[in-house]
């Protein structure tokens, strides 16, 4: 009888135990979370480092004034290659009352946008631009950011289709993933660990062997790249364009415009089809630009297939100037009209 | 839904919550759900091959303890022998016996259509169905009493911590604990907390760190023969970290709920001969196998040369138990051959200890075993030989190298410390029983090189696939 007492008691005490650790963890989780949020307003300029989606806190509407707010979606040419910088400076030169907010990331791939599209629908944009290239729909594996990490988010989810998760997800996956959003120490972790800031300490050749966040965007940039935490497998066929018309529908139903542009990158001569038909798609669709601007590309200011050189970027930074601008009058025209009536 | 996953850790903490506010027969229940769910995180399909080999063991179980008749009990015992294997033969071995007799036929210049079924090995298949046909096999050796309660065995078969990569446990050690009231004490949640720490450390911090210097020269088709040396070594104290890091991980959860599930790994890399290794690795499948295979065939009763040829077919079928492989195959074989020629000398030199000190003879043996692992860790024999013959014929040493092996000492010497201190002071839980400063300060030490240094992403444990 005794015996059993002292059992029950510890079994108490461990309940209990577990349940503040618990809770703990998960607070701890959220208030750690709030100390990363980082603002779009703060910067020289507005980039910011892919500390992961989910951090990035839009301005609200009071502090934009009566700027226009146009979400930047790209890859590491927006995120990195101060485009968005040299934007803002134009439109600030030409009093032009448009805020950009990037929220670009490294290596996006349509699955990221769907994701993203979902959540920024919330903040009314007057209009979001998407960056888009061959990449943007090789799904190896399908989701390259932190915003497989998001999808389970109600604010996100609210918004998503539900099929998208039924033909994406299995239990085992959907879990992995969900899991983020009660617990966000799982998805910010690659930064808490990125924070010890080993690579002052260990040489560079040393932390190369081991699981540390050290690539050299990180040290360069003093960031850290978000890392999604589930790969889904590889998947191919028509499924670029299911998902295509998913973003496109998201952004349809929250009456937000959208301009796509194919950037300046070098095009491969097999993504023909793929491509006549991601641009059927898009502009079958009233509230949806697209913009071609490959043949901007060559060897001699480019490093690579995307990326422009540093003589290149205010260039690169004018001419999608421009196409935005066009792009907002374009829609602004056609919103006019509309109120106008026949 | 693996130890090092997010998903684990939760769903570890609902059903414990859970368990420490049910009685017994309730906290049955709930390990049986959670066990099916936690193996039908894979594929729920496989849920069926379980429920399989849990309701023919069952059976054959209650039928031994209902006949006396010897040709009954030795037909039920056959159809639990048969259903095993076969799941298991056909599950984990068909494609393997279609391409090498497909192999074998084309070399004598026949012409062949047989075709394999590209069949998905079910996780963990080869654990329980060793772990039921042990218990139906004690059933009629009359060791144990078959279990009445389907509840109970259902469990026994399917425990969530141990169902996938072990340790194989025999009926009468956790069959029993299933059947009575389990007992919490703080010294086993202590102990159980700190399998858990040393486990994660094992495979987060080093094995995980130790792939990335192991699975690159596997791939490539001509690495350096100092990548090579460097990729064997490393992958000697991954695997270890990997499995042993699994049991005790399986052992420490076990523990948090009552149960206590036997030691699968005693310091192995210092034995000193191959007899005490395999008193070491692995401890739940080399017993298994000497008790229900190697004493089976007659073990040492027949004479030396049937002893020498027990040994042989034991580590042979030992070897293949691992996998579809002749890599596999040949460990085992290298293994058996071992034991065979410990057990030659033996005879003549009285130990076989050779006048050396314990230390070579530890140093010694580690090498042996690291051949083993090379052959293990090949993808094919043709690989072996062709990687054997580069640590000869091209064996650079540069800066890069010297950088490995500084990370190789990085990551391995913590292991060998632990391995020490388990070893020379008194056992797995020895560190329970040190000052608390010291205690802390490795806990601590521990769960910074996890968290920070730590792999994340859920790296699968190799014995998975086995």
């Amino acid at each position: 009888m005794i015996e059993d007492n002292r059992e029950k008691r510890l079994r108490n005490r461990i309940f209990w135990t577990a349940l503040t650790i618990a809770f703990m963890t998960i607070s701890s989780g959220f208030i750690v979370e709030n100390g990363f949020n980082y603002s779009l307003l703060t910067y020289p300029g507005i980039k910011f480092g892919s500390y992961g989606f989910q951090l990035a806190q839009i301005p609200s509407r009071e502090q934009l004034g009566n700027k226009k707010l146009v979400i930047l979606l790209g890859n590491s040419v927006y995120q990195y290659n101060d485009i968005p910088k040299y934007m803002q400076g134009i439109a600030d030169e030409l009093n032009a009352p448009v805020a950009f907010m990037n929220m670009a990331q490294i290596a996006s791939t349509i699955y990221d946008y769907l994701a993203q599209a979902a959540k920024i629908v919330n903040w009314h944009p007057d209009m979001v631009v998407i960056c888009m290239n061959e990449g943007t729909f090789s799904f190896d594996p399908r989701f390259k950011t932190d915003s497989d990490q998001i999808v389970f988010d109600p604010e996100v989810l609210k918004n998503m289709p539900a099929s998208f998760y039924f033909r994406y997800f299995n239990y085992n996956t959907a879990v992995e993933c969900a899991l983020s959003t009660p617990i966000p120490l799982k998805r910010i972790d690659p930064l808490i660990r990125y924070n010890f800031r080993l690579y002052h300490l260990l040489p560079e050749w040393f932390l190369k062997w081991l699981s540390y966040p050290n690539d050299v965007n990180s040290k360069m940039r003093g960031n850290i790249k978000a890392i999604q935490m589930t790969q889904l497998e590889k998947s191919t066929g028509e499924e670029k364009f299911i998902v295509l018309r998913e973003v496109l529908d998201i952004f349809q139903e929250h009456r937000v415009p959208v301009l796509f542009i194919w950037q300046e990158a070098r095009q491969s001569g097999d993504f023909g089809v793929e491509y006549e038909t991601i641009k059927d798609i898009i502009q079958s669709r009233n509230n949806a630009l697209f913009a071609d601007l490959t043949s901007y590309w060559n060897k001699e200011t480019f490093v690579d297939t995307i990326h422009p050189n540093q003589q290149e970027e205010p260039r690169y930074a004018v001419r999608h100037y421009l196409l935005i601008s066009k792009a907002l009058a374009f829609f602004e025209d056609k919103d006019r009209k509309k109120e106008q009536g026949p | 839904m693996i130890f090092n996953s997010w998903t684990f850790g939760v769903f570890f903490f609902m059903v414990y919550l859970l368990y420490l506010k049910l009685e017994h027969r309730q906290q049955n229940v709930l390990l049986l759900i959670a066990s099916w769910v936690f193996y039908g995180f894979w594929d729920y399909r496989f849920l069926l091959l379980l429920w399989i080999s849990t309701v023919v063991d069952y059976s054959v179980g209650m039928g031994l303890n209902r006949t006396t008749d010897s040709r009954a009990r030795r037909a039920l015992i056959m159809v639990s022998i048969a259903v095993n294997l076969g799941l298991l033969g056909f599950f984990k071995y068909y494609d393997f016996f279609i391409n090498s007799t497909a192999d074998l036929l084309s070399f004598f210049g026949f012409k062949t259509s047989l075709h394999t079924l590209g069949i998905i090995v079910p996780v963990g298949i080869s654990f329980y169905t060793f772990q039921t046909l042990g218990y139906a096999l004690s059933v009629y050796r009359g060791e144990i009493k078959a279990c009445q309660r389907f509840l109970d065995f259902s469990l026994f078969v399917s425990f969530f911590p141990q169902l996938v990569a072990g340790p194989i446990e025999r009926a009468k050690h956790l069959l029993v604990q299933v059947q009575t009231k389990r007992v919490l004490a703080w010294d086993n949640i202590k102990s159980g907390l700190w399998l858990i720490l040393k486990g994660y450390f094992l495979k987060v911090f080093v094995a995980d760190n130790l792939t990335k210097m192991v699975d690159p020269v596997f791939s490539a088709a001509d690495p350096q023969g100092a990548q090579v040396l460097m990729a064997v070594y490393a992958f000697a104290f991954q695997i270890y970290g990997d499995f042993a890091g699994y049991s005790n991980i399986a052992r420490g959860i076990s523990r948090l709920m009552g149960f206590d599930l036997m030691v699968n790994f005693r310091a192995p890399y210092f034995a000193v001969n191959p007899r005490d290794f395999w008193q070491r690795w692995h401890i739940s499948l080399s017993t298994w196998l000497r008790d229900y295979l190697y004493i089976s065939l007659g073990g040492n009763r027949h004479g030396e040369k049937r002893t020498y040829a027990n040994l042989m077919v034991t580590m042979f079928l030992g070897g293949l138990w691992h996998g579809a492989n002749w890599t596999y195959v040949i460990w085992g074989v290298f293994h058996g051959s071992m034991l065979v020629i410990h057990r030659v000398f033996s005879k003549f030199t009285g130990n076989f200890k050779l006048g050396m000190p314990k230390i070579i003879r530890v140093i010694l043996y580690f090498h042996l075993t690291c051949l083993g692992w090379f052959i293990f860790r090949s993808k094919s024999i043709g690989q072996f030989i062709h990687f054997f013959s580069q640590i000869f014929s091209s064996f650079k040493w540069d800066l890069d190298m010297t950088h490995q092996l500084a990370v190789f000492l990085f990551l391995v010497i913590p292991v060998v410390c632990l391995d020490i201190v388990e070893e020379y002071d008194a056992g797995p839980n020895c560190f329970c029983r040190w000052q608390p400063i010291f205690r802390y300060a490795v806990y601590m030490g521990m769960f910074a090189l996890i968290y920070v240094l730590g792999s994340r992403g859920g790296t699968p444990f190799i014995y998975f696939q086995f």
